[in-house]
Order: structure tokens, then C-alpha cells, then sequence
């Protein structure tokens, strides 16, 4: 049975920096990465510009094979982990290997959740990885080069990835169908005037939004998809774009619900195994509850974190999260903490749009549509616990 | 205190502003949506600076540096060697 005195299951950012910060702690000992995906790091944020066509795709890649290599940080590639004994501190992979180790992070992020009408059908669309940002360009290829008529895409979900398709889509001449299960976009994330100047920008781009519906059914037909709706009317497609979250995934036997349970030092209830990423649901100091957040700067910092506490520090996961994409040019970002029971103060001129979270008169969180410049001075009051600027 | 000059590609940067929530005293953004390194007028939204930091300042720096999605923060010091990335 091989041996890591530092296992660490995901090879996104969460578990390249903790192997990295590892190396920097402890210069002897083996690290061994365990990654799904056959690729050295690579920035899921800048994958919404390779698919439009804005950066080569080799620009996506932060890391080369060579850079691992040099620091002596191993990497199983395509590999996965299928189960884990944290009494013995041993793990299985797929390929049927066993491992022992001494520390275990379990940063394994989630996949795109694909529901069942889509199921083992083609032109469905997740967008989650490299791999699914190359089926977008040929599948956005295909499709814009069907007769006019048949250019039709549907994007389903409410969310924050839900929005990146529209951008993919609408420049190609795809007529774009944005279904949305509530009855407005953001519905539980912004107040309705917030959803307004999203919905704006997105209908003058042409997308048609669909309001309080689902998709009940899916079948193929010559060129895509026709969709049975939940109000009884259907939707031919020639492809469906999915934004509807990530599933959790952790090996069998790391217990997760929503995501993998942790406390505020990024460790979970089973010895000597840490969680980071975007599947982590952490207890969150400055948000004072437990949270799980999916985004690069939360798992970068949280991957650092975790290493330093694999290697014996004791340090608390302390973070200002913050979010932002580009939707036709427009930015639209999220930072710190917003609780969903809050209601926040509204500044907006109906383009330029904040919603204000305040706690005794002190900035804690803010969602930010159509800022540019005004978002560093909203960030540093949130991070220094001072009044809003606005 | 060491000198570091901190630079930003803003042909790199998306504005993402991980560099920002890590490290508001050398990232803000401009109108753009860019970082820059802010400093004193007229020179005060220069994407390429010459700072005089402690050791602790650089290693809030450097962890600017590292945040950043897109690999478009590079910091070299006084003798021009890259200090990030490393």
C-alpha cells in the first residue's frame, strides 16, 4: 500500500494551493494530489472568456505539469477517490489502489447538477470544468450554424452560472430562453428591484424570460430538444444550458449533507481529515453561522488555511468572501455576508444598483450591479467593519 | 524597509478583485473595473508602483498576488528579480 503523510483529494485551486502551502511548511515529506481531471490548475473564472472566444485556451491554465514537479508535489491524474476509512486512515481509488495517509483535505468541490429530464440526453449543457467549457464553444458552433429558425437555446436556473449562458449565446443570433423557476431572477438573493435591472439588461440583449416555470420533461428531436414545460406549453431547443448549482461529492464515507461539515478551523468531524472549497459548509466567524460558499477566493483562502492547520497550526478561517462576473459587461458582484432573513438598504440610480447588508450600523455585506470602481471602497469598509460609503 | 515594485497586467485582469478584499491598501479598481496601485496624484492610478512595505505588508501582498484568478499581479524587488510568480 503506498503511503502520503499528506493526501489531498481535488485538484482545483482549494487543494493546489494546500498542497503548495504544504511544501512551503515542510519540505521533506510526500504530497500526493488525487484529481478528477487530467489538467494542472486552471481558472474556472477566466472559462466564461474562453468560451466566448476571448482567451486561447491554453491561457486558462495557472500551472504547468513542470511547476508540480518541481516543488515535488505529486499528482494522480484522472484518478478518483471512491471511499475513505478515516479509523485506519486509508482510501481506495477508483483504479482500485489503496493509500494510506496521515492528514486527508477533501476538496472535492461539486458537480454541476444536471436534473432528470436532462438525463443521458445530448446538448445538455453543465458548466463546471474545462471539459464542459469545450462542449459549450462546439456545441454554441453548431447551433449558430443552424438555419434561423432552429437557433434557439433555453437556459435553465436562476443563478449566478444560469447568467453566464446568455452572453455565450445571444452574439451567435440564438434566439435564448431563460426559464426560471421563481417568479424573477435572483428571487432569493436581491429585492425585486435588483432582479429588475438584471432582467433589463438581459432583454435587451433579447433573451426572453420565462417566469415561475420548470421543465417536466425533455425529449430529442432533429436538432436539439423539445421541452415540456410545468405550464403545460413546450420548447423546441437546439441546446440547453444548466445553472442550477453543484451537487456535492465526496468518497464514501466522508459524511456530507449539502456539503462536508466543518468547524471554523476547516476540520471535520473525523480525525485528521479537513475539508476546503467549494463543498466545504464551514462554521464562518464573521458570518456567525455555518455556511458553504462556491466561489475562487473562498476556496483559495481556504486551501491555505487548511494546509497550515494539516501541518499543526490552530488558525481560524477568517474571510471576506467576495464574487463578481461579467454579463454583457456588466458587473455584477456579491461580498461578504447577506443573510437571506435580512432586508438590505437599496442605493440605486436603476443601472448603478447596491443593496446594502447592515448590522448596528456597520457594513457586512453588499450585492453590487453595474459598480466598477465604487466596489473596492464597499469591499475594504465590509473588510474593516466600518460604515457603507454610500 | 525592502521596495517592491507591484505591477498589474491590466490586459490580464477581469476584476475579479480577489487582490482587493485581500489587500485594499495596494489593489483598488478604476472605472474599468482594472486594479490598479493606488499612490499620490497625478500619478495616483498607475498599474505599475514602487512600494516601501514591511515584511508583514509583503506577505499580505504576496497573498494579494496568489489570489488572483488570472495570474496578472507580478511583484519583483529591489534588484528586479520576480519575486511572484514565483
Amino acid at each position: 500500500m503506498d503511503h502520503a503523510r499528506y493526501l489531498i483529494v481535488g485538484g482545483g485551486v482549494a487543494g493546489t494551493v494546500a498542497a503548495e502551502t504544504l511544501r512551503t511548511l515542510d519540505a521533506e515529506t510526500r504530497i500526493v494530489i488525487v484529481s478528477a481531471e487530467d489538467y494542472p490548475l486552471y481558472s474556472r473564472v477566466l472559462l466564461p472568456n474562453y468560451v466566448k472566444g476571448k482567451l486561447p485556451r491554453q491561457k486558462v491554465f495557472l500551472r504547468t505539469w513542470e511547476q508540480y514537479t518541481t516543488k515535488n508535489i505529486e499528482v494522480l491524474r484522472g484518478r478518483t477517490v471512491v471511499s475513505v476509512d478515516a479509523a485506519a486512515h486509508q482510501l481506495a481509488l477508483d483504479d482500485g489502489a489503496r493509500w494510506q495517509y496521515e492528514k486527508l483535505l477533501v476538496a472535492t468541490g461539486g458537480q454541476a447538477t444536471v436534473p432528470p429530464p436532462f438525463a443521458g440526453l445530448p446538448h445538455v449543457l453543465p458548466f463546471r470544468t474545462l471539459n464542459d467549457a469545450d462542449r459549450i464553444r462546439e456545441e454554441v458552433a453548431r447551433v449558430a450554424a443552424l438555419p434561423e429558425g432552429a437557433r434557439r437555446a433555453a437556459v435553465v436556473g436562476g443563478g449566478f452560472i444560469a447568467l453566464e449562458f446568455p452572453p455565450f449565446f445571444a452574439p451567435h443570433g440564438i434566439e435564448t430562453h431563460l426559464l426560471l423557476r421563481g417568479p424573477r431572477y435572483w428571487h432569493r438573493t436581491v429585492t425585486p428591484e435588483g432582479s429588475a435591472v438584471i432582467e433589463k439588461l438581459l432583454e435587451s440583449h433579447g433573451v426572453v424570460i420565462h417566469r415561475n416555470v420548470e421543465v417536466t420533461g425533455a425529449e430529442k428531436t432533429a436538432n436539439g430538444l423539445l421541452l415540456a414545460l410545468s405550464d403545460a406549453s413546450s420548447l423546441e431547443v437546439a441546446a440547453v444550458g444548466v445553472g442550477l448549482g453543484l451537487d456535492s461529492t465526496a468518497p464514501d464515507g466522508v459524511p456530507h449533507n449539502d456539503g462536508i461539515g466543518a468547524n471554523a478551523q476547516l476540520e471535520t468531524e473525523q480525525q485528521d481529515i479537513w475539508t476546503a472549497g467549494d463543498g466545504a459548509e464551514f462554521d464562518d466567524v464573521i458570518a456567525g453561522r455555518r455556511r458553504q460558499l462556491g466561489n475562487w477566493l473562498n476556496a483559495d483562502q481556504q486551501g491555505r488555511c487548511a494546509a497550515q492547520n494539516m501541518a499543526g497550526a490552530r488558525r481560524t478561517f477568517e474571510n471576506v468572501s467576495q464574487y463578481s462576473t461579467h454579463i454583457f459587461d456588466m458587473v455584477i458582484a456579491m461580498a461578504g455576508d447577506r443573510p437571506e432573513t435580512a432586508t438590505p438598504r437599496v442605493v440605486s440610480d436603476g443601472t448603478k444598483h447596491v443593496e446594502l447588508y447592515e448590522r448596528d450600523g456597520i457594513l457586512i455585506g453588499a450585492t453590487m450591479i453595474g459598480l466598477a470602481a465604487e466596489r473596492a471602497a464597499i469591499i475594504a469598509a465590509i473588510k474593516t467593519k466600518q460604515k457603507s460609503p454610500l | 524597509m525592502p521596495k517592491f515594485t507591484i505591477k498589474v497586467d491590466p490586459d490580464l485582469c477581469i476584476g475579479a478583485a480577489s487582490c482587493v478584499t485581500i489587500d485594499p491598501t495596494h489593489f483598488q479598481l478604476n472605472a474599468e473595473n482594472k486594479a490598479y496601485v493606488p499612490g499620490e496624484p497625478p500619478d495616483d492610478h498607475a498599474y505599475e508602483r514602487v512600494v516601501e512595505i514591511s515584511e508583514e505588508q509583503k506577505d499580505t501582498l504576496i497573498l494579494a498576488a496568489q489570489s488572483c484568478p488570472t495570474l496578472a499581479i507580478f511583484i519583483y524587488d529591489e534588484t528586479g528579480n520576480q519575486v511572484y510568480p514565483a
